[in-house]
């Protein structure tokens, strides 16, 4: 009988043991993350029937179970991948406003130099030392463009190396799950439910959410298969795909993220990556460098544009026609690789700088026509011919026809940032004069002033020989020059243009004999009309309506801009996030003053316990003294 | 109820406290950096308008030396043009003391030296440098002085291009006066056409400089006058039209045709020919030139005088008319110098209102920033109160 009270004290004792254990366990990983707590199952022992009567047995552990909730795991599963994803964006915007819009010396206040230098020219033309300082002012602001171009790709690179590391962590995480799932599925098999390696997982797997997104399916074996968020397979039971980066085969500059699946490279879209840092990362690669590079570069390639079309007008201080300011502009363009056709060229060139837009292009031959695709917006130009006038460019391909599916990549604007550099070396070449002068007869009797001589095209500077404007009878003129001669009659204030060469506005009237002259500019090193007319370039619509100070504002304001949204975004995704952890924390988590209760609980469980022990042996030892 | 593990417990509010301490931060940054926007991302629309701000300002400070420059160039030009209207002046005097009809051949020889040193003072004048190693009145051949001379003979090596400089938005003020308009494009005569004496006449007539009656008449056609003894022939030299004049009552004879009018003075002889020119242009060297060989020329005859005082009355008359174009130039530049004082006003109003915004966008309100500091500062010290008071709770104390 004594044995029966004995075998329910020692029955009682291990559980409370067990549970003390469980509940000491709990409070050693207190701090643990990815730590679940546990809890036994106490069931009473099967009873034994003697004489009717039904009697208990004790009682026994019949398992200490993870108080988890999968549907709240999952959720913080998500929440992370996405927060991950958003501050991860955030981060490098965040960096990427402040290397390009310190207000002191950004590339907007360059600009404002540049333009401080013309005007400050427009006072001393023949000043070398002004000149030097033009010279120099334009350097600094092309240095700036160089500076904030190389910033972008040091932005890619180091983006680049962000991307490798998360990709070691994806196959470490992905390959730790695998071997995971293996050892679960062996434990479960045994009929042991193996806690600490499940912990293990769900620590595995929500490493893997911050890197990237997955969603889990759990196996009748325990085992859970990882899909990400395309449904391309990440872990299978105990296998596991690795995540690469490889160039994209259509464009080589570009990065793509993919799973190598038996030996076979899958490249996943940027916007079907869903969470994670990588999703972050390459949003900002694929997105938000791209434009802002565009956007730059843009700028650079109107600036320089304009700026070498009035220069070329003017003539230097030694009398010889301007040439280019900044070295100009070249668009970029090439095959795909894996064109089909490998002998079809592409070429680019800019008709009209001023329509250029901060976008890439990507033209795709198939079914027998050109489609013209600008990536910025995903507009579409259809051609059946292999050639395409459009945003101010003017594209043309040569040894065509492609073969069908083949396209190109165009990339307007993208390094010119990077790229712009000065082109004159010398003060004295900078074209502050205009190329022809002219002057009034001294013989004229009638009231003839010059009001306004304006340069049509670089032929003004080589005008074969001085031409000549004579007044006839009846406010009749004729100019000639050399060969050319034309005609015509006068208006006073009327803009007289003649061979595409100069435009002359004259004011008075004119008597019959009175001649205007228009001849070469010679000795005129006091000029400044060239610089007038370049320094109307600062407020001038050269980038696509709008002026230089415009667009680059509008730059500010959307590198600002996107870099705000992300911190919202940022914020929100971790303000969901918290949630989820919250309430994943409060079914899985380790309450230490619960656990303190469930110690005194079975503390006192066991000393109950050792007493029916003591019970039993006093009992035993009445039994037995009975016999003395 | 919800569950609270202590993980999350402390975790929270460790967060709770960081993003308090971070908040508090930026505050403090804002008043200690006096700036709103730290990053474009605090508001990127306050920043781009900074941006536009700036370079408004820039250019603003751009028109502001220009401004400066131009008003040092006009005033030296100012200064220079009414030196030389001063010069002008006391060489119309001079002519006006030579044309007396008594003069000997030595006392205009001693006129015609006076004149002479007032022509290099007018030449040194127009050669003024501009204190910024060019000269005022060169045009853009700024390199080697303008004005040349040669005995009497004045060159000009400039050209007619007359700086302009932008003081205001498109707003452009010509700074300098070149030397082919101030000096060499004057009218000379009446300024509309010039009279002369043929060198071979032998009579006492004086022709004057003339007058226009009516400009709706004028052919803009030369003229000449011939005397055959009883009448005056005028033969206009375009289409050879004749108008016949019967000499006036006490030698003073008025012509009056086509809109214009002469009148010869004196006894012509028979024979002798006046001629009328349409003016074209003169340079007042010119004219002093003309003036200064014609008081060199000897002889004190009745007809030699009458030539010398033809010339020297047209001198007169070309030196007015020069006089009359240097008051336009200094009016002209007056009317630059009046502009630049509008477009100085308007430079510095629009540089406060650009300076005003730009602070009003990117400058800290101090007063709204250090109650928004302290409201912070509470909010931070309630959360480390709270969270240090409550984190102590546990029931392991009372085990």
């Amino acid at each position: 009988m004594s044995t029966g009270i004995l075998s329910i004290g020692n029955s009682a004792l291990a559980a409370a043991y067990t549970a003390l254990r469980t509940t000491g366990n709990n409070i050693a990983n207190a701090n643990t993350p990815g730590y679940t707590r546990q809890s036994v199952v106490l069931v009473p022992q099967q009873g034994t029937s003697s004489g009717g009567i039904f009697l208990g047995q004790g009682v026994v552990v019949a398992d200490v179970q993870r108080v988890y909730n999968a549907f709240l795991t999952q959720q913080a599963n998500q929440a992370t991948a996405l927060s991950s994803a958003a501050e991860a964006r955030s981060a490098q915007l965040s960096q990427l406003q402040n290397a390009f819009a310190d207000p002191a010396s950004g590339i907007g206040a360059t600009i404002d130099q540049f333009f401080g230098a013309l005007q400050e020219l427009t006072q001393r033309p023949s000043d070398p030392a002004a000149r030097q300082a033009l010279l120099s002012a334009a350097g600094q602001m092309a240095a700036r463009f160089n500076d904030a171009g190389s910033r972008v790709q040091e932005f890619r690179n180091d983006n680049e190396r962000q991307l490798q590391l998360e990709t070691v962590n994806v196959n470490r995480a992905a390959q730790e799950i695998a071997q995971l799932n293996d050892r679960i599925a062996l434990a479960l098999g045994s009929g042991v439910a193996p806690n600490d390696l499940l912990d293990q997982r769900d620590a595995a797997i929500r490493r893997l959410s911050e890197s990237i997104q997955v969603s889990t399916v759990t196996q009748s074996d325990g085992s859970v298969n990882l899909f990400l968020a395309n449904g391309q397979a990440l872990v299978v039971g105990d296998q596991f795909n690795r995540v690469l980066l490889a160039t994209d085969p259509a464009d080589p500059q570009t990065l793509q993220v993919g799973v190598n699946v038996s030996g076979q490279f899958r490249p996943i879209q940027p916007d079907q990556i869903g969470g994670g840092r990588i999703a972050g990362l390459v949003q900002f690669r694929s997105e938000d460098l791209p434009r802002l590079e565009n956007e730059l570069g843009r700028l650079a390639v109107s600036l320089a544009s304009a700026v070498n079309a009035q220069h070329r007008l003017g003539n230097d201080r030694n009398g010889n026609p301007g040439g280019d300011f900044f070295t100009p502009p070249v668009a970029d363009a090439y095959p795909a690789p894996n064109n089909g056709n490998a002998a079809t060229q592409i070429s680019v060139s800019f008709t009209d700088p001023t329509q250029l837009q901060a976008s890439d292009y990507r033209i795709r031959f198939s079914g027998g026509q050109y489609t013209l695709t600008r990536l910025a917006d995903g507009a579409q130009f259809t051609s059946a011919t292999p050639a395409f006038t459009q945003d101010g460019l003017s594209i043309t391909l040569a040894n065509t026809p492609p073969a069908d599916g083949d396209s190109f990549v165009i990339q307007p604007v993208r390094g010119a940032s990077r790229d712009l550099a000065l082109a004159i070396t010398q003060p004295s070449e900078i074209a502050a004069a205009a190329p022809v002068a002219a002057s009034l007869q001294l013989t004229n009797t009638g009231s003839i002033t010059i009001d306004d001589l304006s340069v049509l095209s670089p032929r003004a500077a080589n005008l074969s020989s001085p031409a000549t404007l004579t007044f006839g009878a009846g406010n009749t003129y004729t100019i000639t020059s050399g060969a050319v001669t034309q005609s015509g009659t006068y208006t006073a204030g009327q803009p007289i243009s003649f061979d595409n060469r100069f435009s002359i506005t004259l004011r008075g009237a004119p008597q019959a004999g009175d001649v205007v002259n228009i001849g070469p500019n010679t000795g005129a090193i006091g000029d400044n009309r060239n610089l007038l007319k370049l320094t109307q370039l600062q407020n001038a619509a050269v980038v696509d309506g709008v002026s230089l100070s415009a667009a680059f504002s509008t730059v500010v304001a959307r590198v600002g801009g996107d870099a705000q949204l992300a911190q919202f975004a940022d914020n929100a995704q971790r303000g969901i996030l918290d949630a989820a952890l919250n309430a994943e924390s409060s079914v899985s988590g380790v309450n230490l003053d619960e656990e303190a209760s469930r110690l005194i609980q079975y503390q006192q469980q066991y000393q109950a316990a050792a007493r029916l022990i003591a019970a039993a042996k006093e009992i035993f030892d009445d039994i037995l003294s009975l016999g003395r | 109820m919800q569950r609270v593990s202590t993980l999350m417990y402390y975790t929270a509010g460790e967060r709770a406290i960081s993003a308090r301490q971070s908040e508090l931060l930026a505050a403090q940054a804002q008043l200690s950096s006096g700036r709103r926007i730290a990053a474009p991302s605090d508001d990127p629309i306050g920043a781009a308008t900074g941006t536009a701000l700036r370079a408004g300002i820039s250019q603003l400070d751009q028109f502001k030396g220009n401004q400066s420059h131009a008003r040092f160039l006009l005033n030296q030009s100012e200064n220079s043009v009414a030196q030389f209207t001063n010069t002008a002046q006391a060489a119309r005097d001079q002519l006006l003391g030579a044309a007396n009809g008594t003069n000997s051949d030595q006392e205009r020889q001693i006129f015609a030296r006076d004149l002479e040193s007032l022509l290099a003072q007018m030449v040194g004048l127009a050669n003024a440098a501009d204190g910024i190693g060019g000269f005022l009145f060169a045009g853009a051949r700024e390199a080697a002085a303008p004005f040349g001379q040669s005995g009497s003979v004045v060159s000009y090596s400039g050209d007619a291009n007359e700086q302009r400089l932008e003081v205001s938005n498109n707003r452009y003020v010509q700074v300098k006066f070149t030397g082919d308009d101030v000096f060499l494009k004057t009218r000379p005569g009446n300024g509309t056409f010039t009279t002369a004496a043929a060198a071979t006449n032998t009579g006492t007539g004086v022709i004057d400089p003339g007058g226009v009656t009516d400009p709706s008449q004028l052919t803009g056609s030369a003229y000449t006058i011939d005397f055959d003894g009883t009448q005056f022939v005028v033969t206009r030299a375009s289409d050879g039209t004749q108008f016949t004049f019967a000499p006036g009552s006490g030698g003073t004879t008025a012509l009056q045709f086509d809109g214009l009018r002469v009148t010869v003075n004196g006894a012509p002889a028979a024979a002798d020919r006046f001629t009328i020119q349409p003016a074209g242009y003169q340079s007042i060297f010119d004219t002093m030139a003309q003036a200064i060989a014609a008081l060199k020329t000897t002889g004190t005859d009745a007809a030699a005088r009458a030539r010398i005082n033809t010339t020297l009355g047209g001198a007169i008359a070309s030196v007015d008319q020069a006089l009359d174009h240097l008051v336009l130039k200094r009016a002209q530049i007056g009317a630059s110098l009046a502009e630049l004082d509008g477009y100085e006003q308007l430079n510095d109003d629009r540089n406060l209102e650009y300076q005003g915004r730009l602070s009003a966008i990117e400058d800290v309100d101090f007063a709204q920033a250090a109650s928004e500091l302290t409201r912070r500062q509470t909010t931070f010290e309630a959360a480390i109160k709270s969270y240090s008071s409550i984190s102590r709770l546990s029931l392991f104390d009372f085990l």
